[in-house]
């Protein structure tokens, strides 16, 4: 079947100090200083750990960005952008800096940063998405994509415990080949993508493949 | 009916073995057992092992009672000695002494990169769960047969919680965080689990290429209140076809349990950092049906599976029918 999940996380750790065969996240890496008010991109920034290519989506491929989460400081939030166009906007219709990280919690059940709160700096809190992603957000073939982190407060960086970390993560579904081609025409006919709305296309298909079959004498 | 839940767990600390290395400095009066005769002060004493295997440590003892029983010791410089535990007794031998010293280990350097065992694991190396001589291991590397066929649905490891600085007004106590050290700003191990089928990692990044597969915080293990939220998430399920071999392998970059310097992960206790997955292992006829479920792309699973099988009866039956084969 050519439908693959697949995870990025991105955290402000630095990348130069990778070393070893695992490429791209570094051991015991130093945390980089994130300045506030300034976009930081998940993927081909220059902060943390990066990919080789911007993700896109080739001719053949359909892209259904599943969840997204970010660690819940205050001030930070997290904007997808599509080709040049950012996802999230406010009710104006103007570009807002994206989803608040503390509606977006990464890791599931991360203690949400709160100065005043004992059970937030012990860790005893924690935090739930406040929101599902529904409809989910689709990246069409031939579309670029990325994700941006964000912060009104900035995350000071530094070695041992002297700096601070955050963490980004995007969790999606790539449909290839001909699942791509059954994802567009259920984004067509308005029907969700998802794995299940998938079988039941095939299904249909085969169903009806065989009943054209055997009306026309194609199988006994 | 012949498919079947199984599941697998691992720990760092599950094959039970504490790990070895080399010795910390030693407390006078926890680790004489005997004090021994006709030692001198101010003197390198080596050492020979009375129990466990370690080797190469060097005591000095600082000063003696009248008989030459050690009252004081430690460890001689650059003599830290390897493949020590705690709880081993050496003798101390030689320089002209009753050879009669004994002292027990209380501590191994928790900065040293030097440890050895099943226990130890190397940072930032993909390490086999099944057969890669860490934690508890299976004899074999897990093969398909000629009639099975895997999914894996479920699965997770040890997760990491960022720490974000005093900056964003976090205070939280870094010696112990949700039961956890902060290291490197870090409160886990940064763990990522990463599928083997054959020689091909199954999770990859964005722009085509499998590293370290999927990180623990997506799926996390155990879930836990703090963890649990992830519960309504999809996993993606892992196809393991007939006779292909396949691997889990865990790759950790944080060293979360000592000084958050080193280059290991020193796991002294159960739980410190885990895996699991949990699989269904269809066999013998429900095994074909899954390659023909794969065949046109249906997503393997018990329910379709059986609808599979009921379709195929019914249209049986139908065909029995139309033949005027079927009872009534």
């Amino acid at each position: 079947m050519s439908v693959s999940y697949q995870t990025w996380e991105w955290s402000n750790i630095d990348e130069s100090q990778t070393s070893g065969p695992s490429q791209k996240i570094p051991i015991n890496g130093r945390t980089i200083t994130l300045v506030a008010n300034q976009p930081y991109d998940m993927f081909v920034g220059t902060v943390g750990n990066q990919t080789s290519i911007p993700p896109s989506t080739r001719a053949t491929q359909f892209i259904v960005l599943e969840d997204i989460g970010v660690t819940p400081t205050n001030g930070s939030s997290l904007q997808v952008v599509v080709n040049t166009t950012s996802y999230f906007e406010d009710p104006d219709g103007a570009v807002s800096q994206g989803i608040p990280a503390k509606a977006i919690p990464y890791p599931c059940g991360a203690a949400p940063f709160d100065t005043g709160s004992a059970a937030s700096n012990n860790g005893s809190a924690i935090s739930i998405p406040s929101f599902k992603l529904n409809p989910p957000l689709y990246i069409l073939p031939g579309q670029t994509w990325t994700m941006q982190y964000f912060t009104s407060q900035g995350i000071l960086g530094g070695g041992d415990n002297g700096g601070g970390s955050v963490g980004g993560m995007v969790y999606y579904m790539q449909y290839d080949g001909a699942d791509a081609l059954i994802a567009n025409n259920l984004m067509e006919m308005g029907v969700p993508v998802n794995l299940d709305n998938l079988d039941w296309y095939k299904q249909q298909a085969l169903a009806n493949n065989l009943q054209s079959l055997t009306q026309t004498g194609g199988v006994n | 009916m012949a498919m079947r839940s199984q599941i697998y767990a691992w720990d760092l600390y599950g094959e039970g073995t504490a790990p070895a290395g080399p010795v910390s400095l030693l407390d006078n009066l926890s680790s004489i057992v005997t004090p021994g005769t006709l030692y001198t002060a101010f003197t390198n004493y080596s050492t020979q092992a009375v129990t466990g295997s370690g080797s190469g440590l060097g005591i000095s003892v600082i000063s003696v009672g009248g008989g030459g029983e050690v009252t004081a010791l430690g460890v001689t410089s650059f003599a830290y000695g390897n493949g020590y535990k705690v709880g081993d007794i050496v003798r101390l031998i030689g320089g002209g002494s009753g050879n009669d010293c004994t002292i027990q280990i209380q501590e191994l350097q928790d900065d040293s990169d030097e440890w050895t065992g099943p226990s130890v694991m190397d940072l930032g190396v993909a390490t086999s769960i099944f057969t890669g001589g860490k934690g508890n291991n299976i004899k074999n590397k897990a093969k398909t047969k000629e009639m099975q066929f895997i999914v894996v649905e479920n699965f997770g490891c040890t997760p990491t919680v960022f720490f974000p600085g005093r900056l964003n007004g976090a205070t939280w106590p870094t010696s112990n965080y949700r039961d956890r050290k902060i290291k490197n700003a870090l409160g886990g191990p940064r763990a990522y689990i990463q599928f083997i089928v054959n020689t091909t990692g199954y999770f990859k990044d964005s722009d085509g290429v499998p590293r370290n597969g999927l990180p623990g915080n997506v799926a996390p293990y155990p879930l836990t209140t703090q963890f649990s939220v992830c519960l309504e998430r999809k996993q993606p399920p892992v196809y393991i076809l007939p006779t292909q071999t396949w691997d889990m392998t865990i790759t950790c970059f944080n060293d979360f349990l000592a000084d958050g310097g080193r280059n290991q992960l020193h796991c002294e206790q159960i739980g410190q950092l885990q895996a699991f997955f949990k699989y269904t292992l269809y066999d013998g006829v429900d095994s074909i049906i899954a390659l023909r479920l794969v065949e046109s792309a249906i997503s393997v699973t018990p329910e379709n599976v059986d609808m599979f099988k009921r379709n195929l009866y019914e249209r049986n039956i139908t065909m029995s029918s139309n033949e005027g084969q079927a009872n009534e």
